[in-house]
């Protein structure tokens, strides 16, 4: 970067503040996504209809030790909705940008790698912050009343999960075909919704099964953020946490892998 | 279409490259690319200095894509080096001062022209503005357009634009005009006819001979990953230049294939089909000697065609 800045300073011209890709690009992220339905529909939408299809006649409905039906459905569709919208907005995107070029066409230019992956993150962070602040309204006008600090807490515990589950969305999307990212991310989304108790309340499951689903973040993530909604989940915080940072480490490094590859595929 | 002039903007003036002065804008020495067992390019030296427009001719499957790929970085030559205006051509201040339109890329659909030129614009250290390169790449008037909704020429056009919008030293172009009308093709000429006066080195990919001509102070003319031909367009228009002659005559073929300016030699049962670069001298033989000749056809060889004999002739 040093040499880039040198030789920008040597020739005339006005020289551009440096934090402008990053702006440009966010703002190119969320357009392109704003104006395709298809994902609003998919990643946005569909948390929403959940939500209203279960919740509507019994978000007001007490649970046996603390908190709401509604509370409960807020936090497993909103790590549905957050999940679906790293593997759609980050995976789904990347593969279609693999497919058309446009990483080929990036790479002539001088474009900061970081812009992008920012770009995707800024992406992922309004597009939670959306899915959450609705389903909000929408808990709130079905009954499903929470404190505004355990709200706000527990918004703010989605969105860290939202960055969290992120690098799953990168390995997706350099890692499969991409005809079959679509498929994938389905394989994912609906068994890590599963573990968050998005169909039915992992303690319903059978032991087996729920062995399994405690190896997943999304089972540790709704965790925490049931118990923050005073549900009784019997949560342990720093296990939960241990278990959710872990992921994000694990899957990143993956993901970093899986980008190396696809570069010494790509351009070698 | 309608290209603006480039003339006259400030922005277009060639900029001097203060810290590399010395250093040629490309430089392959040796430069090799295997794929597997596909040898793509073996050995190119090519220099280019600032200024020039030069033409990478040949075939599909030449290697141009490939020779192109290891200048802009988006390959690693398997031995030999690759210096883009001195540095390494991934390097993100060789990056900065290039502008390349590739066969294989994309962007967005979803982005309007004048959002991604915006967007492409602020990668460079020192860009364009955005209203003179959509002016200059014909795109007025399509600034709102989404680039899924553009023609296919219009995209050519976008990706044009996207290469201009960082003020390029240097603009690597891989077939350009690849489906674009006739119009489009000769206004797309103009434009980077325009760009070169300017001082903008320009290096770009084509299978037409006709377009290496119009545009090129040097032709480098590749096939089977080598370079067969390196000179003006004058010059290697003249290697492979000429004319058919077409006759009916009873002549051992070999032996015809010994005149002086004869290229070429094939027959068809009883018609000959010789390819001279002194069809006068040819004739004057066929004319001379005791050997009854008839239905004598001679042909300006189109450049096209000489073309075809030039690789052909690398082949054989």
């Amino acid at each position: 970067m040093s040499t880039l800045t040198l030789a920008s300073l040597a020739r005339p011209g006005i020289e551009r503040a440096s934090l402008r890709p990053f702006a440009l690009q966010a703002a190119a992220e969320l357009r392109r996504h704003l104006r395709a339905p298809d994902f609003a529909m998919a990643a946005i939408a569909l948390p929403l209809f959940f939500y209203t299809i279960i919740g509507i006649s019994r978000a007001a409905e007490p649970v046996l030790g603390g908190g709401t039906v509604g509370g409960y459905l807020i936090v497993v569709f909103g790590i549905f909705g957050v999940l679906s919208v790293s593997l759609s907005g980050i995976g789904h995107t990347i593969a279609d940008e693999r497919a058309r070029g446009d990483l080929r066409l990036m790479r002539v230019t001088p474009m900061p790698a970081a812009a992008y992956l920012a770009a995707k993150l800024v992406f992922v962070l309004l597009a939670s912050a959306a899915i959450i602040l609705l389903l909000g309204i929408e808990g709130a006008m079905t009954g499903a009343r929470l404190p505004l600090d355990t709200w706000l807490a527990t918004a703010g515990l989605l969105l860290a999960g939202s960055l969290a589950l992120a690098p799953i969305g990168f390995l997706v999307g350099f890692l499969v075909r991409p005809g079959s990212a679509g498929a994938v991310n389905l394989l994912i989304l609906m068994p890590l919704s599963l573990t968050a108790g998005v169909f039915l309340d992992v303690d319903a499951l059978p032991a087996a099964v729920r062995q399994v689903a405690e190896l997943t973040p999304t089972y540790h993530l709704s965790m925490l953020a049931q118990s923050m909604t005073g549900l009784p989940v019997g949560a342990q915080p720093i296990v939960d946490v241990a278990w959710i940072v872990g992921w994000c480490i694990a899957s990143a490094i993956a993901a970093l892998l899986v980008y190396r590859r696809f570069v010494g595929r790509q351009f070698a | 279409m309608t290209f603006a002039p480039l003339t006259g903007h400030a922005g277009f003036a060639a900029a001097p490259a203060l810290d590399s002065a010395a250093a040629p804008v490309v430089e392959l020495r040796g430069a090799t690319k295997r794929y597997g067992a596909i040898e793509a390019l073996r050995g190119i030296d090519l220099v280019i200095q600032l200024g020039e427009i030069t033409a990478i001719l040949g075939p599909n499957g030449a290697g141009k894509t490939t020779a192109l790929s290891l200048i802009l970085g988006l390959r690693r030559p398997t031995a030999g080096t690759v210096r883009l205006l001195g540095l390494p051509p991934e390097h993100p201040a060789a990056r900065a001062r290039i502008g390349a339109m590739l066969q294989e890329s994309g962007v967005p659909p979803m982005l309007s022209v004048a959002e991604l030129v915006e967007l492409f614009s602020s990668y460079y250290p020192r860009p364009r503005r955005a209203a003179e390169v959509i002016d200059a790449a014909g795109l007025a008037g399509l600034e709102g357009r989404r680039a899924g909704r553009l023609s296919g020429g219009q995209r050519q056009r976008l990706m044009f634009a996207l290469a201009l919008c960082g003020d390029p030293e240097l603009v690597v172009l891989d077939e350009p005009t690849t489906g674009l009308d006739v119009e489009s093709r000769r206004h797309f000429w103009d434009v980077i006819t325009e760009l070169a006066r300017h001082g903008t080195t320009v290096l770009f990919a084509t299978h037409l001979l006709e377009e290496a001509d119009a545009l090129a102070t040097r032709i480098v003319v590749i096939n089977h990953g080598q370079i067969v031909r390196d000179g003006t367009p004058a010059q290697v228009k003249a290697q492979a230049g000429g004319k058919t002659i077409r006759v009916r005559a009873d002549l051992d073929p070999a032996v015809v294939a010994t005149w002086p300016g004869v290229v070429r030699v094939e027959r068809t049962g009883s018609r000959l089909e010789i390819v001279a670069v002194d069809a006068e001298a040819v004739l004057g033989r066929l004319f001379g000697g005791a050997t009854h000749v008839e239905e004598v056809t001679v042909e300006e060889r189109a450049l096209e065609t000489a073309f075809l004999d030039l690789v052909k002739e690398t082949e054989s």
